[in-house]
């Protein structure tokens, strides 16, 4: 067992993104890998991005992302605020 | 501007953004074959509409766009003018 698996918080993946008739996937869909192996303390790592769905284009536009996974604005309700769960 | 033409130049900005930045994520995920079908889909809406666009209002591109006689490009409004684009702030 690898010494420290570090599993992002998943919860984020219960936002559902924002249905959207042209671009919505089938089925449910976590937008970024969720497990990570051997990773150091105090080492910066990026899960990597698995695209799920994409916003409208003039919404993309509008918030500066076409990836809902993407999108956190500083000040807005919906900033998705998580915290990492480790087992 | 006329408010066709202000919608028409917004909708084909957000395309050409979506397209940068699934150009972006292609980069990263040159095997995303769901990536690459939005991306070619988004990049012909595209083509689509800045043909319409140039056959409504002229050339968008002094390099790459046909022009009706006489040379269109030099018209007003120029695309860095105000007049030109269209407005964005507060819509989000």
């Amino acid at each position: 067992m690898p010494y420290n698996v570090i599993t992002t918080d998943t919860n984020m993946s219960q936002i559902q993104p924002m249905p959207n008739e042209y671009y919505a996937p089938t089925g449910y869909c976590i937008p970024q890998e969720t497990v990570l192996t051997n990773v150091k303390l105090a080492n910066a790592y990026v899960p990597f991005q698995n695209l799920c769905t994409t916003f409208p284009p003039v919404e993309s536009l509008s918030r500066g992302t076409a990836f809902p996974e993407l999108y956190s604005p500083y000040r807005s309700p919906d900033k998705p605020m998580k915290t990492p769960r480790y087992e | 501007m006329d408010k066709n033409r202000q919608k028409l130049l917004k909708q084909l900005s957000a395309l050409d953004f979506m397209a940068v930045d699934l150009n972006l994520y292609l980069d990263t995920h040159p095997y995303d074959r769901d990536a690459l079908l939005r991306y070619n889909s988004i990049v012909m809406q595209a083509n689509a509409l800045r043909s319409y666009y140039e056959r409504m209002y002229g050339p968008l591109y002094s390099f790459r766009s046909t022009s009706d006689y006489p040379w269109r490009w030099i018209n007003n409004p120029w695309p860095w003018e105000y007049e030109f684009n269209f407005k964005l702030a507060g819509e989000e």
